[in-house]
């Protein structure tokens, strides 16, 4: 699964499963008590057998519909959470020690850059406290650290005395990077990055991207559900449905000749620039809850090829070379 | 051709706030024919969603419209100045000719009340109809917008759905009384592909079946070309170009126009790079605006001339125009 054997491998899952048991909230509670009815003990599967590497220096795209894993996987990823089966390394070192993550080489960025960013401190606090807390920098030389870590990130240094309220969208998605930067990470796990923001502003976050990775040596896994950036930023590409990996590959390849029907459906259907008055067309059926899995390949109750032995057994990835998909009706068909 | 459903002309609305007045919309006009999807576009801030209130008359103070006249014509050709029209009149027509869709879902819904309820109500509000029917009803567009299970998921709180989920509802809201006219805020940006795919073909649907309009806004003309007949771009309150997609998009005449569709990623040839057009500088503060043209500090064609405010030039044909003193000569971006 390496992509290329020459390329150091720096991050390793394997057989990731996560299943989320959910306790009682304040509703169920209230159900309970009022109906007398115990609402059954949800458990969702959100991750099932997922395997995975990350070389460095590459870019792996990480695509799929809203709920099948992707924060999970990321999370997991940088040692924010404990997945319920599998093993995650880092440099062949687990990502997690105890309930803490283990490695400052593991960075994520998350979507809402302005939630994240504590109201009551300083652009100069946010970027330099979690360096000096980790003994990477010393308290005295605290403005001239934030201000390197400002150019980085094209800001003047004289906003370091700034609160995050007082910046755009972009701004702050912008200090976001620099603190992460702050901790002079390897590997950094985007989690719909630039998702909210203007597609002026995300060209030139997607650019600071691409100009730390040249800089730094940087490798990133890159979670969106924009098939348009994807495509723009990754080397590589992961598919996922309900939990599970349905498609991989290079990205060039992948996003030219799709396999698995449901990243054809995918890409066939969305919308993009060059497509003028599309009709378009829903992939059939309902997204399945996750509480209630599909037997069998996942996708079966929306996919127009489905057989009946689909719903009997979960396919696994097939395919030559880097390019793998889960369908093996299509790989019949091939 | 028709005359169109809806006309705004020379729209001013203007927030008269402490730090001076911010010209949200500043000399926004466009029309629209029934049936037909106009796209809306400008980044955050250019004052898309304020131009939606404007013609919905929601407008919050210190907001007022100060200037334009927005018209709306019912099938009989006859006509009403949306603006002039009192608080009451205008309410009779919200939720029943004209709707909203809001950026987001939880100003459409009431977090105290079902899904089914607020359907329902929304029914009663404005149609002659038994509370079954108003049900069915309710029913049949949450499965419409995609939501599994209607019939139980009426019973559910707001709360209960995802973002995603309650996105859906709100546009069920919108949808239910089939309105002449749907302004929809950025709906569907935050949701996932195959749900986004779900709803624009919903919103196709209806617009070639019942004859609805939309106004559709958003930062993504990658939506917009599939869906629109016509955008509109935005630049800090004023409508910079306007055309049919096809030639607005293959022949962007607008500086500005041109450097947002090279922006857009995964389009075309990937560059060997991977770096992608970037607009230079960022978007000014409406209460700090340069004099003249607005772009003028971004613009890579300005000249001096464009210390003075260029004005919307219509084409003699009526379907292209233009703010612009050094338009570009048409060619592809
Ligand atoms: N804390 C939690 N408790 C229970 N279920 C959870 C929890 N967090 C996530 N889930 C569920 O796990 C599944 C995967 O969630 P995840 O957040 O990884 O999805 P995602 O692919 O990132 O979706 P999106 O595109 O919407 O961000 C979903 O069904 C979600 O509802
Ligand atoms: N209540 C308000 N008071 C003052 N200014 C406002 C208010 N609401 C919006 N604005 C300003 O009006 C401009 C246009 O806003 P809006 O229409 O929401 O932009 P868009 O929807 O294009 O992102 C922005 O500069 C915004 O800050
Ligand atoms: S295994 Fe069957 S149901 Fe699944 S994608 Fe392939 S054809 Fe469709
Ligand atoms: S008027 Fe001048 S500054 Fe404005 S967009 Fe045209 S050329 Fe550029
Ligand atoms: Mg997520
Ligand atoms: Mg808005």
């Amino acid at each position: 699964m390496t992509p290329d054997a020459k390329i150091e491998t720096l991050l390793e899952m394997q057989g990731i499963e996560h299943v989320f048991g959910r306790r009682e909230d304040w509703v169920d509670k209230g159900v309970r008590l009022i109906r007398g009815k115990r609402t059954a003990p949800a458990r969702v599967r959100a991750l099932n057998g997922v395997d995975l590497t990350l070389g460095k220096g590459e870019v792996l795209g990480i695509a799929g519909e809203s709920g099948c894993g992707k924060s999970t996987l990321g999370r997991a990823m940088v040692g924010l959470m404990h997945p319920t089966g599998g093993s995650v390394t880092y440099r062949g070192q687990p990502v997690m020690r105890g309930r803490r993550p283990l490695h400052l080489k593991l960075q994520m960025i998350f979507q809402d850059s302005g939630s994240v960013l504590n109201p009551r401190l300083r652009v100069k606090e946010l970027i330099g406290e979690g360096p000096i807390l980790h003994g990477l920098l010393a308290r005295r030389d605290l403005e001239d650290f934030v201000a390197d870590q400002l150019e980085t990130v094209g800001m003047a240094p004289d906003v370091m005395n700034r609160y995050p309220h007082q910046f755009s969208g972009g701004q702050r998605q912008r200090i976001n990077v620099a603190r992460v930067l702050a901790l002079r990470p390897e590997t950094i796990v985007c989690d719909e990055s630039v998702a909210a923001l203007d597609v002026s502003i995300q060209a030139q976050i997607l650019n600071l991207f691409m100009d730390l990775k040249d800089r730094f040596g940087l490798t990133y896994a890159f979670i969106s559900h924009d098939l348009g950036v994807l495509r723009h930023i990754s080397d590589r590409i992961m598919v996922m449905y309900l939990g599970r990996v349905v498609e991989e590959g290079p990205a060039a390849e992948v996003f030219a000749n799709p396999r698995h029907p449901y990243t054809r459906a995918l890409l066939e259907n969305a919308p993009r620039l060059s497509r003028r008055n599309q009709i378009f067309q829903a992939v059939p059926g309902e997204v399945p809850s996750p509480l209630n899995m599909p037997s069998g390949c996942a996708f079966h109750t929306r996919c127009a090829l489905r057989r009946p032995e689909c719903s009997l057994s979960v396919p696994n990835l097939m395919g030559t070379g880097a390019h793998r998909h889960a369908c093996p009706i299509v790989e019949a068909a091939a | 051709m028709n005359r169109p459903l809806l006309e705004v002309r020379n729209l001013q609305t203007h927030f008269l706030t402490s730090m001076g007045a911010i010209r949200a919309v500043d000399d926004v006009s466009f029309s629209l024919q029934r049936g037909e999807v106009l796209g809306l576009v400008g980044e955050s801030g250019s004052g898309k969603t304020i131009t939606g209130y404007s013609i919905l008359g929601v407008v919050d103070e210190p907001g007022r419209i100060v200037g334009g006249e927005i018209v709306l014509r019912d099938t009989e050709d006859g006509e009403v100045v949306l603006n002039h029209l009192g608080e009451k009149q205008l309410r009779r027509l919200r939720g029943n000719r004209i709707a909203m869709i809001m950026q987001d879902p939880m100003m459409s819904l009431n977090p105290s009340l079902r899904i089914g309820t607020q359907l329902v109500e929304t029914v009663l509000a404005h149609r002659q109809a038994s509370r079954s029917e108003a049900e069915r009803r309710a029913v049949d567009v949450m499965r419409r917008v995609g939501i599994p299970d209607p019939e139980q998921r009426m019973q559910a709180f707001p709360h209960e759905f995802s973002g995603g989920m309650r996105q859906r509802v709100a546009i069920a809201i919108a949808l239910i009384n089939e309105p002449d006219l749907i302004i929809a805020d950025e709906p569907t940006t935050a949701l996932d592909v195959t749900t986004q795919v779900q709803i624009l073909s919903e919103v196709q649907k209806l617009a070639r079946e019942t004859g609805t309009a939309w106004i559709w806004i958003t930062h993504d003309l990658a939506v917009v070309a599939g869906l629109a007949q016509h955008i509109a771009v935005m630049y800090a309150g004023k409508v910079v170009e306007f055309g049919a997609t096809e030639d607005l998009l293959d022949h962007p005449r607008h500086p500005y126009t041109r450097g947002l569709i090279a922006s857009i990623p995964g389009e075309g040839e990937l560059a060997a790079d991977r770096r992608l057009h970037q607009i230079p500088g960022n978007t000014p503060s409406l209460l700090n605006l340069p004099e003249g043209c607005a772009f003028r500090t971004r613009c890579d064609r300005a000249g001096a001339q464009c210390d003075i405010q260029p004005m919307l030039e219509t084409s003699s044909a009526g379907d292209r125009a233009l703010r612009c003193w050094h338009p570009l000569e048409g060619q592809s971006p």
